[in-house]
């Protein structure tokens, strides 16, 4: 009877281990970055959502010539889809089997940053001095000593027109301001016509200079007056019909603007610089002649693409050399030549936009891409890493709540900037 | 004959209890321990004590989950227990093509609730068929906000759920239907029992036990509203999040590589909670009799330990 109870016992401690095991329960011990430094072995490269037809001979050619310069080395090539990006990352960051070289946004790479899991590039990379300022101090975070991405494309944002709709509601141009699209909206709505599917986020409120920065010094700042003053704006221009209903109803989801904007159900949308080309040509080639280009307004919005290295790389010299080298100035004007309305991340590529520019398949693409390329030097990053998804979506809801009439915007903002205070990582 | 080691029977379901821990109670397990801890992605995770179950009460979108969750209760239960059965009535006789009405009753079933959702959000969008048509007939002058204000959002995910699981339950009461005996509605019938008489009289009590089961199922289904409620907001709750369910929250509070596991295990665990109150009621409901037969027994040995100890005294 003892042997039994010894061996059941045996068995459930067994089976607690495994369990214990499956969990990956130690996540939080530091990454260790083995190799003799030597570029050699196997290593992985993920991308997000860029295995198609127009990307993946560029990809395949990248490795192949790669491993015909370190013949010691063979590259896995990985795609991941573009929907549920992050929590990939998150399993792969989980169960400690981050690819060895990955495509990260900043924000990812905070998060990963703060736990250990990424190489500081300032340390293990001769080369971090060749790549833009902006781009890598993209992946520079307040707290954490390193830099953590190399920048790879970056983009920004431009404002897109619907000329008829302005005409049929008597606004002649373009609306140069956002306080002038503001005021062109109450005049459109007078006409029937609606402006914006949209509700404003605390990164759009910092973007038309409503608030300077979202995160600073350790507090949230971005519910200012003069914030609180455009939701308020906001929600009498959608009494007015101004904004459409649905903007309320996808409150805190992406994209919903610029789809109303292809049907023609709106006269503003803010898009990519290869909107034109690759958006409103494929999914509404009708709305085509009735759309107008200018650049963004007050601080415009730069995005990064960036590359990280995995600190738990078994072969960390070979993904440092690759990472390196999927970034550097020739492998990135190949890159962007491909897609257009973006640009490289290195000084010596941006230092000849006719090289990487392409050939535009339509007229106003072309104006799109010099406008973004003017408007480059002055974009900065948005948000912050600290404020998460969650809380701009938090922040959504409140103030399309606001926008509703229920609560003021200043009411709005205070909500979000302390639910944001509350769950910011310590 | 060989002998049967003593270990062969463990040996045997050993499989399925490792399955029942790993895939069940493991994870169960741990988001008790998560829920009492600040737990976040590649985060050391540290224990709290009550404190997320603290922070609920001060949390507003909790309030507001747990009651738009209540609310789907409250309609979708009484709505989905009478309206199958009565569709069940209604294709329980045998005429011509009747396969052909039970098959179309059932057809919502078999649809994906994510399409079937996209369909709605088509239907009821402010640009969509519903507020086109009201707007064609002069109805309204502006849109209807069927998802964007909390109630209608709420009103259109219930109007969803009920048609899209009225054929599920219809064929749970179809097969109940069949076992109430046709001589007893006959008698009824010459006793001079109307339809409705009848229906109350003998088809409910010949059906007791499907509907206690149909109603705790819509019960915890309702408590447990997810797919609709987000396809029909894009996963925003509507304005100020409020016609978010407790599922919807635990997914935003959850997901990411920000997110809150500590608290969203906490929801969780206030879930679970909730579902086990309908689980409860139907369980004491449904085993009424033998709660009443043990009951009645005690009184009555009660009675007689009081009637022989009277009759000791008085000796």
């Amino acid at each position: 009877m003892k042997i039994r109870t010894t061996v059941a016992a045996g068995i459930a401690v067994a089976t607690a281990l495994a369990l214990t095991a499956c969990t990956g329960g130690s996540s939080s011990s530091p990454g260790t970055s083995s190799g003799d430094g030597k570029i050699s072995g196997n290593i992985s490269f993920q991308t997000w959502s860029l295995k198609n037809d127009k990307f993946t001979p560029y990809f395949e050619g990248v490795v192949k010539a790669f491993e015909k310069e370190h013949p010691g080395v063979k590259v896995n090539w990985i795609d991941q889809p573009g929907d549920g990006y992050e929590d990939k990352i998150l399993q792969q960051a989980g169960s400690g089997e981050l690819p060895d070289v990955v495509n990260l946004p900043p924000e990812y790479a905070y998060s990963l940053a703060s736990s250990g899991q990424l190489v500081d590039l300032k340390k293990d990379s001769k080369v971090l001095g060749d790549y833009l300022e902006g781009g890598v101090g993209a992946y520079k975070f307040d707290g954490i000593d390193g830099s953590f991405g190399f920048p790879w494309y970056l983009g920004t944002e431009l404002n897109y027109w619907n000329k008829d709709l302005l005409a049929k509601g008597g606004v002649a141009k373009a609306p140069a301001t956002f306080e002038d699209t503001l005021d062109a909206a109450a005049k459109l709505a007078a006409s029937g016509v609606a402006t914006m599917s949209s509700v404003p986020s605390p990164k759009m409120l910092q973007i038309v200079g409503a608030t300077d920065a979202i995160y600073k010094d350790g507090k949230f700042v971005f519910n200012t007056p003069k914030a609180a003053a455009v939701i308020d704006r906001y929600a009498k221009l959608y009494k007015a019909g101004a904004i459409t209903a649905q903007a309320l109803q996808v409150a805190g989801t992406e994209g919903s603007n610029v789809n109303i904007f292809n049907t023609g159900g709106v006269v503003w949308t803010t898009a990519g610089p290869n909107y034109i080309d690759k958006d409103v040509a494929v999914n509404a080639p009708n709305l085509l002649p009735a759309v107008d280009v200018t650049n963004g307004f007050g601080n415009p919005p730069l995005f990064v693409q960036g590359i990280s290295v995995s600190k738990k790389s078994k072969n960390s010299a070979a993904a440092m050399a690759f990472a390196e080298f999927v970034t550097n100035t020739s492998n990135q004007i190949a890159f962007v030549k491909l897609a257009a309305g973006f640009f490289p991340g290195t000084k010596a590529a941006n230092a000849d936009p006719a090289a990487f520019a392409g050939t535009p398949i339509n007229e106003l693409q072309k104006a799109a891409t010099s406008l973004a390329a003017k408007q480059m030097a002055n974009a900065k990053m948005t948000g912050a890493p600290q404020y998460t998804e969650a809380m701009e979506t938090y922040a959504k809801q409140q103030i399309a709540l606001a926008v509703t009439g229920e609560i003021s915007g200043k009411e709005a903002l205070d909500k979000a900037v302390q639910y944001a205070q509350q769950n910011v990582a310590k | 004959m060989q002998r049967q080691r003593w270990f062969t029977p463990y040996l045997l379901v050993l499989p399925a209890v490792i399955w029942v821990f790993v895939f069940a109670l493991w994870p169960f397990l741990n988001t008790v321990v998560l829920a009492f801890t600040d737990a976040r992605p590649l985060r050391p995770a540290r224990f709290v004590g009550l404190e997320n179950f603290g922070k609920l009460f001060e949390d507003e979108r909790f309030g507001y989950a747990l009651s738009t969750s209540l609310v789907y209760v409250v309609v979708c239960v009484p709505l989905l227990t009478f309206l199958p059965l009565l569709l069940a009535l209604l294709v329980h006789h045998k005429i011509p093509a009747i396969g052909f009405f039970r098959t179309t009753f059932y057809f919502p079933v078999i649809a994906s609730a994510v399409v079937v959702a996209i369909v709605w959000e088509f239907l009821f969008s402010g640009s969509g068929t519903v507020n086109s048509a009201l707007q064609f007939f002069g109805f309204v002058d502006r849109p209807i906000e069927f998802l964007s204000d909390r109630l209608l959002l709420i009103g259109c995910a219930v109007g969803l759920t009920v048609w899209k699981g009225l054929g599920y339950y219809m064929v749970v009461y179809l097969a109940a239907l069949g076992n109430v005996g046709r001589e007893l509605h006959e008698a009824a019938a010459t006793d001079g029992a109307g339809w409705w008489r009848r229906f109350w009289s003998v088809t409910v009590p010949g059906v007791r036990g499907p509907i206690m089961l149909v109603s705790v199922l819509v019960c915890v289904g309702a408590i447990r509203v997810f797919t609709e409620l987000y396809v029909l907001s894009n996963g925003s709750g509507g304005p100020g999040g409020r016609a978010m369910s407790m599922v919807m929250l635990i997914q935003s509070m959850g997901k990411g590589l920000n997110g809150q596991i500590g608290y969203a295990s906490a929801i969780s665990l206030v879930l679970f909670l909730l579902t086990l109150v309908p689980l409860a009621v139907v369980g004491v409901l449904n085993n009424s009799d033998t709660i009443k037969d043990a009951l009645a027994s005690r009184r009555v040995t009660k009675a007689a330990r009081v009637a022989r100890a009277a009759k000791g005294a008085a000796r």
